[in-house]
């Protein structure tokens, strides 16, 4: 997985509580994007655990996998599997 | 090479850990030319790993941490990574081993949490380095710059000696000393939102949940970035705290009240935004937000209000790609993500709603019971629904 400072790939975080974004972390691939995001969130889970802060549906921080062509989607827990 | 990092890790210490301590410990009875005097295996692994941390390389080197301090799988270069690093760190930490002792501190305490047997053997290297004679200096000129990585909390009273910091004091995410700062506002707010639970119950209110977290520390740092000058001790919600009123049922926001009421119980309130009292430019009301400081410096911001009016704020559609989005998110006002905004008119209808679903908890309703609010709730999110739908499988 790369992790430059510029790509087309982008993982965006978004802070519920006070909606502030963030940027992660810039990828070659949409794939590359989507592990960082996986490794992101479980970071965001031992910070933010879901058991204190409801999680996705409550304020824990949001992931977006921003990417060329104004792509741009929620990443889900639910894609881990 | 793979190895597990429970069991096997002993065999990677002794491998390569222990064969990086025993250079070490023998550095250490070298005295002041202890690099020197340990010939090249110290000089390259404590070398390396100060290399990688002055450089910025903390964020590479948290991959290695990561796995040799969990139960995730570590490698032979997982250890030697760790295992230099941390040489580093204890020598370079300063000339006396004062500010070195932070760090060893919190890697001890790290350790003891979990009880691994690989970070029993750091540990045990950590405490035996205390004893390394002051002055002791391997890494001079780079050494001073990581006089300060770490700030012993405790003695340095929370995030005062953090206070004045902004993005230019920090090289990326990874930089320990936001990780150090978020792990003191996660103290905070801990026993704010346990403070408040108590005081809540004492009240007999039960109607509420209680959603908390603390500010990540990527997230901190994007604040900082946000606005140039941005200060640490300027970003008001390190740790933030939401109280949700499950059913509204009383009129004139009695319940927020009551809540506030609680809330003024444990902390001292610096400032208060109540937008039941005066609402916003376009109407934005149903909520109350209480910002405190804590003696450790932490920040704190505490909302309260239905969670209804939270749920339809941060509501999710799908789009026709499979993908989920929310419907704050494609508001237009926050910017960069926000490419692909929602027509003008249903921003309009968005924030319309919201002051509506204050307007109705503030009579005591919740939406669901105003038929005309509950008919333009699902009016509004079928109209984002066709509107994404008209986009294609884009985004």
């Amino acid at each position: 997985m790369s992790d430059t400072d510029e790509g087309p790939w982008q993982l965006w975080g978004l802070d519920t509580f006070s909606n502030d974004t963030y940027r992660v972390s810039c990828h070659g691939t949409e794939a590359e994007c989507l592990a960082a995001a996986r490794e992101y969130l479980r970071e965001l889970e031992e910070q933010q655990p879901s058991e204190l802060s409801g999680g996705q549906d409550g304020i824990q921080d949001r992931l977006y996998i921003v990417g060329p062509n104004g792509v741009r989607y929620l990443y889900e827990r639910v894609l881990d599997a | 090479m793979a190895v597990g990092a429970a069991g096997a890790a002993a065999g990677v210490l002794a491998g390569a850990g222990l064969s990086w301590a025993t250079a070490y410990g023998s550095s250490l009875a070298c005295g002041p030319a202890a690099g020197v005097c340990a010939g090249a295996v110290t000089v390259a692994l404590v070398g390396y790993g100060g290399y990688k941390l002055y450089n910025g390389g903390w964020k590479q080197l948290k991959g290695s941490f990561g796995r040799v301090f969990s139960s995730q799988t570590a490698s032979v270069g997982d250890a030697l990574t760790v295992g230099a690093t941390l040489g580093g760190v204890a020598y370079g930490a300063g000339t006396s081993f004062g500010r070195g002792a932070a760090l060893q501190r919190a890697v001890v305490e790290n350790g003891a949490r979990t009880g691994l047997a690989h970070r029993e053997a750091i540990r045990e290297v950590l405490v035996g380095s205390a004893q390394a004679p002051p002055g002791t200096t391997v890494l001079a000129p780079r050494g001073e710059a990581l006089k300060n990585v770490l700030v012993d909390e405790e003695a340095a009273g929370g995030l005062q000696s953090y206070k004045n910091l902004t993005a230019k004091d920090f090289s990326s995410a990874s930089d320990p000393r936001l990780e150090q700062i978020r792990r003191i506002a996660d103290r905070d707010n801990r026993e704010v939102a346990e403070a408040l639970r108590v005081a809540l119950a004492k009240r007999g209110i039960e109607n509420v949940e209680i959603q908390q977290r603390t500010k990540s520390a990527a997230s901190i740092l994007g604040k900082l970035q946000e606005t140039p000058g941005q200060t640490i001790g300027g970003v008001k919600d390190l740790s933030g705290i939401r109280i949700n009123i499950k059913n509204v049922n009383q009129p004139g926001f009695k319940q927020h009240d009551e809540i506030m009421a609680a809330i003024k119980e444990v902390i001292q309130t610096n400032k208060i935004k109540d937008y039941n009292q005066t609402p916003n430019e376009w109407g934005y009301t149903g909520r109350v937000h209480a910002f405190t400081e804590s003696q450790r410096g932490v920040s704190s911001e505490i909302q309260v209000g239905s969670r209804e009016l939270s749920q339809f704020i941060e509501a999710k559609f799908m789009t026709n790609s499979g993908k989920l989005v929310e419907v704050h998110d494609l508001t237009g006002y926050k910017g960069y993500l926000y490419g692909k905004p929602l027509p003008q008119d249903l921003q309009t209808r968005y924030t319309q709603l919201i002051g509506e679903i204050g307007r109705a908890n503030g009579a005591g309703k919740n939406a669901a019971e105003v038929p005309e609010l509950k008919a333009g709730i699902q009016a509004f999110q079928r109209d984002v629904q066709a509107f994404l739908n008209g986009l294609g499988a884009s985004p």
